[in-house]
């Protein structure tokens, strides 16, 4: 059984079969997951400019233009695997670079504000009676959603609301005894309520609906699931924040880390590692390492693996729940992790 | 460094009867030996005081839980940044980090060492998230770590007690424990988590049904602490009671040790189980049952005033916490297995039930019978954090200190306390090894740790004495972790990986069968991922 990273579900059935070194079928994938395996075909190249070139002399060109650098940015893409983060992390410190994610800032600086109720999708699956999904049709961009974690039972109703955050705020003050709302009505009746929105594409939610989410609990008991895209994101906001106590936007260039969230770059070399896809246009790399790395526009690129396709090691699903990955295609691209450990050796001791 | 001759030094040395006597200790290949060649480095400790290295019993440092207390306070990181320290050039990179409560990883092994402890257990990880703490314990240098996994509200369990299958739990356990690489088992208000799920907050009585009318707290109490029993576990069960925080919550918490009565059992962070009602001490009951019951251990929770942050599995708790508070909080309800509540507090010692639980806690330790089953701990970052040991310390060692302290303090649930009415009682530097080391390491079952005779890990402890305990304990001159030097002269020099304690008991594999199907039917990951390889 392989993880499936083509969203933050993290679904670890999924039977890959691999035949002449391609995927061939992931059984149990949903469409987001054919297409995720699908990507088992990678480049192995380095590049500096123009011309193809070894892995060392590639990592050394790296080192040399990072340690020259004066505020060099490490930025993350979604598809490492936890313990490529952890040596991303490694390198920025080492650097004393600025580190950022593809996380929404706004999503964590709400729970950061006023925490948040949550729980894994087995104790949703046993337990909600409830669900409302709020702003999202959860079949199109979650579509296992629905058939592996919350299948129908007796006594579950499913809500769609396509409400906003001011609709969200009079529903928590009904439910607090200011007025009322039909959906604050239908909520306090629940045993178990829990409310699904997208943490990618709807962050401008989260912060009402952690409120609304905390005082349904009293009355009921209640969660709030913030669905996630692709790869490994909340890993990257895990190691991120044990490695230094925040989850993204960590400036190391004072030598202990700063969270900066508010802050633009201000950076003159960017080192990106992981895929380009999920990344903003904006971010014009000096350095990549990740897949498909040589393709692209980057002067000093490693083509690297995908996590769980290529690289092994954890990913951790949307709720925390770590997962091994099990890669049906280990060792046809370099691994990511070792190729930065190669680079953050580099830097270190010439 | 792989030889050394620790010269002179008054070495305290409880489990081997060695009170303040100066010995040379030599050290070789990790271990401590006899003797060691007469050219062997030598490490001038005349003067000093020579312990084992520190093991702290309950803490919470590497659990998906404690990362999201760190997630939820940058503004403790950010007044706390951590610079990298000046470690021998080597391949380990020194890592910078965070403090406050809950310190980024790296930051928590050189802190620990740093203070002089080697060794530290998790006191509460949810089995399903088992990675994620080896993972946190990887990022986590020096210390040697091992965890407790959370299993007294754990739904194939209570299953198995509802069906009367005592020997399939205690083969479940045995799976559970050798699966995870956990090292204990670990109950937290036994089910009353699963209570909480269903919206309910009290426990009456440890025969309150939780769900079918035979699954009791009484009996998953009894189940787990015979399962770590028969299995031979190091230390068999680790129990936090019901009703954690709650006035009147002694009676629960002696009737629990009843419960369990004749079995090896420890009880965790006693003073936050040990008030009457209304708000009192109820420490002298918890010393009595001690004094008559040689089978029961415990670990005191001490509060200390100033900040902290509550993380716990007993999600209830944290929610009348938020209630009463109005401060940010986190809830996870963890599927089929338990649950994670997280609020950061403030222990003030003008506040009535603040002063109280300092006074509580103190009374434990001062009117306990026996140092070698009652032994410190803050339930770190719960109590405080574990960078107050040392002045922890000093209030044990120090009267004069401690009762200058205790006047200044709301004194409302005071009245007849026995610290109130005068404990002369200071504690002697061999009982504070008592309750730092040795007795921490015989309640863990860890022969080779907490001791500095031959044979044992070379992980040593060396303080420049100074009639201030605090500043003593807070800033060991050396700090030797498994042989290798990582503090000195007070300098974190080094930072050797720690290893990984866990426990791998036999069972019946006809359990495994049976779960391959409760997984399939219950839970959200495959049976296949959820055992963890090192």
């Amino acid at each position: 059984m392989t993880t499936c990273l083509g969203c933050g579900l993290a679904c670890d059935d999924i039977a890959v079969t691999v035949r002449d070194g391609r995927i061939v079928e992931a059984v149990n994938a949903c469409e987001l997951g054919v297409a995720w395996f699908a990507q088992g075909k990678m480049p192995a190249l380095a590049r500096v400019r123009d011309a193809g070139v070894t892995v060392p002399i590639a990592l050394a060109e790296a080192a040399r233009v990072l340690k020259s650098a004066k505020r060099p940015l490490v930025y993350l893409g979604a598809e490492l695997s936890t313990n490529a983060q952890r040596e991303a992390c490694a390198l920025a410190d080492v650097l004393g670079a600025m580190l950022d994610t593809v996380t929404p800032a706004e999503l964590v600086l709400a729970v950061q504000e006023r925490g948040r109720c949550s729980a894994t999708l087995g104790e949703l699956r046993h337990r909600a009676d409830i669900v409302v999904f709020w702003g999202l049709d959860p079949d199109h961009a979650y579509p296992r959603l629905r058939s592996r974690y919350l299948p129908d039972r007796d006594g579950l109703q499913f809500i769609s609301v396509a409400l906003s955050v001011e609709a969200a705020a009079l529903t928590r003050a009904a439910i607090l005894g200011h007025g009322t709302t039909p959906l604050a009505e239908r909520l306090v009746k629940g045993k178990y309520v829990a409310i699904v929105v997208d943490g990618e594409k709807r962050a401008d939610y989260i912060e009402a609906l952690v409120a609304l989410t905390e005082t349904l609990n009293g009355p009921t008991r209640a969660a709030l699931l913030i669905l996630r895209g692709g790869g490994n994101r909340v890993g990257a906001d895990s190691v991120l924040t044990w490695q230094t106590g925040y989850p993204k936007a960590i400036d190391f260039g004072r030598g202990a880390p700063r969270y900066c969230p508010h802050e633009p770059y201000d950076c003159d070399v960017t080192v990106l590692i992981g895929s380009g896809a999920s990344v903003p246009a904006s971010l014009s790399a000096r350095v990549h390492i990740g897949p498909r790395a040589s393709g692209g526009p980057a002067p000093i690129a490693i083509d690297t693996g995908i996590a769980g396709i290529h690289d092994g090691g954890t990913a951790v699903r949307l709720d925390e729940i770590p997962l091994p990955l099990r890669p049906p295609l280990p060792g046809v691209v370099p691994e990511t992790a070792a190729t930065i450990r190669a680079l953050t050796a580099l830097v270190r001791n010439p | 460094m792989t030889v050394l001759r620790i010269v002179g030094g008054s070495v305290y040395d409880p489990a081997n009867g060695v009170d303040g006597d100066a010995r040379d200790i030599c050290v070789r290949d990790g271990k401590i030996v006899a003797e060691v060649p007469s050219d062997a480095p030598r490490l001038d400790a005349r003067g000093m005081v020579v312990m084992a290295g520190g093991i702290d019993i309950h803490a919470h440092v590497a659990a998906s839980s404690v990362n999201l207390a760190r997630m939820l306070l940058p503004e403790e990181h950010a007044a706390d940044p951590v610079l990298a320290p000046r470690l021998e050039p080597g391949d380990v990179i020194p890592r910078s980090g965070s403090g406050g409560t809950v310190p980024s990883t790296f930051t928590t092994g050189y802190r620990y060492a740093g203070l002089g402890y080697t060794t530290v257990f998790d006191a509460a990880v949810a089995p399903i998230s088992a990675r994620s703490t080896h993972a946190q314990f990887d990022d986590t240098p020096i210390v040697d770590g091992g965890f407790f996994a959370l299993l007294g509200n754990d739904e194939y369990l209570l299953r198995q007690i509802a069906a009367g299958e005592r020997d399939r739990a205690r083969d479940y356990v045995a799976w559970l424990l050798g699966a995870t690489k956990a090292y204990s088992i670990k109950i937290v208000n036994a089910g009353g988590v699963e209570l909480w799920k269903r919206n309910v907050r009290e426990i009456k009585s440890l025969d309150d049904p939780v769900g079918a009318a035979n699954v009791t707290p009484r009996a998953i109490l009894e189940t787990l602490a015979d399962a770590g029993n028969a299995l031979g576990l190091p230390h068999p069960v680790h129990i936090h009671c019901n009703n954690l925080g709650l006035p009147g919550n002694i009676d629960i918490t002696l009737e629990s040790m009843r419960a369990v009565g004749g079995r090896r059992a420890h009880f965790t962070h006693l003073q936050f189980q040990s008030y009457a009602k209304p708000w009192a001490s109820a420490a002298k009951q918890i010393a009595e049952y001690f004094a008559s019951h040689p089978e029961v251990s415990g670990d005191v929770g001490q509060v200390m005033f100033g900040p902290a942050t509550t993380v716990t599995a007993d999600g209830a708790v944290e929610y009348l916490l938020h209630m009463s508070t109005g401060r940010k909080w986190i809830n996870v309800d963890i599927e089929l297995e338990t649950g994670c509540g997280i609020v950061p507090y403030t222990y003030r010692d003008t506040a009535a039930v603040a002063a109280l639980q300092w006074v509580v806690g103190l009374e434990l330790f001062l009117l306990s019978p026996d140092p070698w089953r009652l032994v410190l701990s803050t339930d770190h970052p719960n109590g405080g954090s574990f960078m107050s040991y040392p002045e922890l310390i000093r209030l044990l060692m120090d009267r004069t200190y401690r009762d200058d302290h205790l006047k200044r303090i709301n004194q409302k649930h005071l009245a007849g306390s026995a610290l109130a009415d005068g404990l002369s009682r200071e504690y002697t530097l061999s009982e504070i090894a008592i309750i730092t080391r040795a007795g921490p390491a015989r309640l863990l079952g860890l022969k080779n740790k907490g001791h500095l005779g031959v044979g044992a890990e070379a992980d040593v402890t060396i303080y420049a004495r100074s009639s201030n305990a605090a500043e003593m304990f807070a800033t060991p001159r050396y700090v030797i972790k498994g042989g290798t030097l990582v503090v000195e002269e007070g300098q974190l020099r080094r930072a050797p990986q720690g290893s990984r304690l866990h426990v791998s008991p036999g069972y019946d594999r006809a359990v495994e069968r049976d779960l391959k199907k409760y997984f399939d039917e219950n839970v959200s990951i495959a049976f296949e991922n959820y055992p963890v390889e090192l």
